[in-house]
């Protein structure tokens, strides 16, 4: 039967990170991006958890510093949608490519 | 007192010099200012008379500029002249006081007047022929201005221009022998040339060309042949002008400097005969022309040109005394011609003698003047012209070719008959013309009687001035000169009378049969033609010549200047807008291309700025891990 090994966690990482990225670089909806970076913080938890479980079974880092990290998004969230609110009462849309007052 | 005889010119020099300060609110009593300056500079000379009488000679010396001395003297030519050149200036100044009446531009007329006397007495006590030079010049400016003085007139402005440019040529012969003088003897001194000339330093042609140069600047300024053309021309200037510098003073300036340079002339014989013989051709010559003249001052210019001749003869002919004694006695007959004729000319208003007569009933004083003046002139014993003349002859029966002598003897027969000829056909007879003339006002009159009693007693000084001039009496040699000369003055009055007194013969029927001698003398013998042909032809060739340099030579470089400096500021300008300016634009195009390009990255859109981020990042890690970082 097939067994995971390490290396198809961190493909799965990567593939996850990879997805994000190109969400956050090309979303138009602020949401759509505040989701996109969530999905690569998660990437991020599962490589760190893949690294914890296969390298250093013992100690409990990975994970530690996973959870670490999902308190932070969490938080991360809850001010990325403040600022969504901001950029909505300014503009009255969430369309990022509107948002371009830094514009040459 | 006689240490600041110098002070004399400078009288009238000082009421000049107020004359320009305050003459502008003075109106028409601006002469008199130049009457107190005469006056005094008069009463000077009169004061220091006694002294030189006396034989007191006295010089004063200091030094004008680098190493060039110069000075002043009073000896008993200078005193001489001294005084009867302040005395016509103070008489004919205050006559112009009121013959200028009513004329505009009277600061300027006295102002010129005054000087003129301020040159004619400075010259005259000059010690050297530098400084006498420079005052000599100047008379000649003062000519030039009061010749014109009406500069508006054509005919006036032009006679002034022909005047100072006819002394002019004199006066360049007259510098050309001075410079002789100075080169060889190193000094412009009198006392000093004398006392060289006479240690025999001077080698002979350079004397007699000295002496004759130097003659030749009286031939201008004296009028003599040939330059004698502008005399008659310069009557276009005011009567006192004519008077003071044409008749009385100016014009003898050539006489008094011959005159000064005697001690030199009586050594050169070529320069005495030359003067004689210039000078009896100017009195012949003149004394025809004023024959058939028709203008009032056009007869008195050509007897003065006359007159002026027998004083050059008179030097000429070792006559030293006799030529003064005619100088001072023509300065006041012929000043008092000139004045009168100022008198009869405003009386009647024209200048025409043969519109005049019969102008005697109206202005008597005038009158009777004008007749002892004429008298005088025209050698009629006792007044005062029958002696000086009478002393000139004698000077050239003894000393001069008997040519000279006969033609002086039948210019004094002219002489009385012109003179006499103009007194009649003014003064007697009945009026030619409608006029209403009345006597002059009493300025004019006093100098008219003043300037009479002259013409009258002067002549018995005669004798007087040979010994205060030269210590000696005038020598008696025989009564054969004396009768002639009467004889040949009293047929001149006597002829005259026949044909303009009692009109037994017909001036015009003469004149007709005499045409081209009439015709001829009319022009001046075609000499003026001469000189104005002569002149048109030099002076247009010299235009032409210059002009066409002018054109092709001048104009041609600036013309090729002109295209060298297009082409190269073309070629400039191409370099400039193309090359630089291109250059210029071409980095700042670049920069702003760079720019315009650059700045679309500038989105403001925050996606954009991380995909560079991640790229870059991407290029890092790529780079760590190839090795290359």
């Amino acid at each position: 039967m097939f067994t995971p090994g390490l290396i198809h966690y961190l493909l799965l990482g990567t593939i996850l990170f990879t997805i994000g990225l190109y969400g956050v670089l090309s979303k138009r909806h602020a949401i759509s991006v505040l989701l996109c970076i969530e999905l690569m913080l998660n990437a991020v938890n599962i490589n760190l958890v893949a690294f914890n479980k296969f390298l250093y079974s013992s100690a409990l880092l990975g994970q530690l510093f996973a959870v670490f990290i999902i308190v932070v998004a969490a938080a991360e969230v809850a001010i990325g949608l403040a600022i969504c609110i901001a950029l909505f009462r300014y503009k009255g849309t969430l369309d990022l490519d509107k948002f371009d007052l830094l514009r040459w | 007192m006689l240490e600041y005889f110098w002070i004399i010119p400078l009288a009238v020099l000082a009421t000049s010099v107020i004359t320009l300060i305050i003459g502008k609110h003075m109106g028409e009593k601006v002469a008199w200012l130049g009457v107190l300056g005469t006056a005094t500079s008069l009463l000077l000379s009169l004061a220091v008379l006694p002294e030189v009488i006396q034989g007191a000679v006295k010089e004063i010396r200091f030094t004008w500029f680098l190493n060039i001395e110069s000075g002043f003297v009073l000896d008993q030519l200078s005193a001489l002249m001294l005084v009867v050149v302040s005395l016509l200036c103070t008489l004919i100044i205050l006559y112009a006081s009121a013959y200028m009446h009513g004329e505009k531009g009277q600061l300027r007329f006295f102002y010129f007047l005054q000087i003129f006397s301020f040159s004619m007495l400075g010259l005259v006590i000059s010690d050297n022929l530098l400084q006498a030079f420079v005052f000599w010049e100047l008379m000649g400016l003062c000519s030039y201005l009061l010749i014109g003085f009406w500069f508006a007139k054509p005919s006036a402005a032009a006679a002034a221009k022909k005047a100072f440019l006819t002394t002019r040529i004199g006066d360049v012969l007259m510098l050309i022998g001075i410079l002789i003088l100075y080169t060889r003897l190193d000094t412009f001194s009198y006392r000093e040339i004398f006392q060289a000339v006479n240690s025999g330093l001077m080698a002979e042609p350079w004397l007699t060309m000295a002496t004759l140069f130097i003659f030749g600047g009286v031939v201008g300024k004296s009028a003599q042949f040939p330059l004698h053309v502008w005399l008659p021309d310069a009557m276009e200037g005011p009567t006192p002008v004519s008077a003071l510098i044409h008749a009385a003073a100016m014009v003898k300036a050539g006489i008094f400097l011959v005159a000064r340079l005697y001690p030199i002339y009586q050594l050169v014989p070529l320069t005495l005969e030359t003067m004689a013989v210039i000078g009896a051709v100017t009195a012949f010559g003149a004394a025809l022309m004023a024959i058939v003249a028709k203008e009032f001052k056009q007869i008195l210019a050509f007897s003065t040109l006359s007159q002026l001749g027998y004083m050059v003869v008179a030097l000429g002919s070792l006559g030293y005394v006799a030529g003064l004694f005619h100088l001072v006695n023509h300065a006041f007959f012929k000043a008092l011609l000139f004045l009168g004729a100022g008198s009869a000319i405003h009386g009647v208003g024209t200048n025409n003698v043969w519109e005049m007569g019969g102008l005697f009933k109206y202005q008597k004083i005038t009158g009777f003047t004008m007749l002892l003046a004429t008298l005088s002139i025209a050698g009629i014993p006792p007044f005062s012209g029958f002696w000086s003349k009478d002393e000139v002859l004698a000077a050239v029966h003894h000393h001069a070719s008997p040519w000279i002598f006969w033609t002086l003897v039948i210019t004094s027969f002219l002489t009385a008959f012109y003179m006499f000829r103009m007194y009649f056909l003014v003064f007697t007879g009945k009026p030619r013309s409608d006029y209403h003339a009345h006597e002059s006002p009493w300025p004019m009159l006093a100098a008219l009687v003043v300037l009479g009693f002259f013409a009258v007693f002067s002549g018995f000084a005669g004798n007087a001035l040979s010994i205060f001039l030269t210590g000696k009496e005038i020598a008696h040699e025989g009564s054969f000169v004396v009768i002639l000369s009467i004889i040949m003055a009293s047929a001149g009055v006597l002829l005259s009378a026949m044909v303009y007194y009692w009109n037994k013969i017909s001036p015009q029927k003469v004149a007709e049969s005499l045409k081209p001698i009439y015709t001829m003398l009319g022009r001046r013998y075609y000499i003026d033609d001469l000189y104005n042909a002569f002149c048109r032809v030099v002076v247009v060739s010299l235009a032409r010549f210059s002009d066409w340099t002018d054109r092709k030579v001048i104009d041609g470089v600036l013309h090729v200047s002109r295209d060298l400096v297009l082409l190269l500021s073309g070629v400039s300008r191409t370099l400039d807008l193309n090359v630089v300016d291109g250059a210029v634009n071409g980095v700042a195009a670049a920069a702003d291309g760079l720019g315009s390009r650059a700045r679309k990255l500038n989105t403001g859109r925050i996606q954009d700025y991380l995909v560079v981020v991640v790229l870059g990042l991407a290029s890092l890690i790529l780079l760590v891990m190839g090795g290359i970082l």
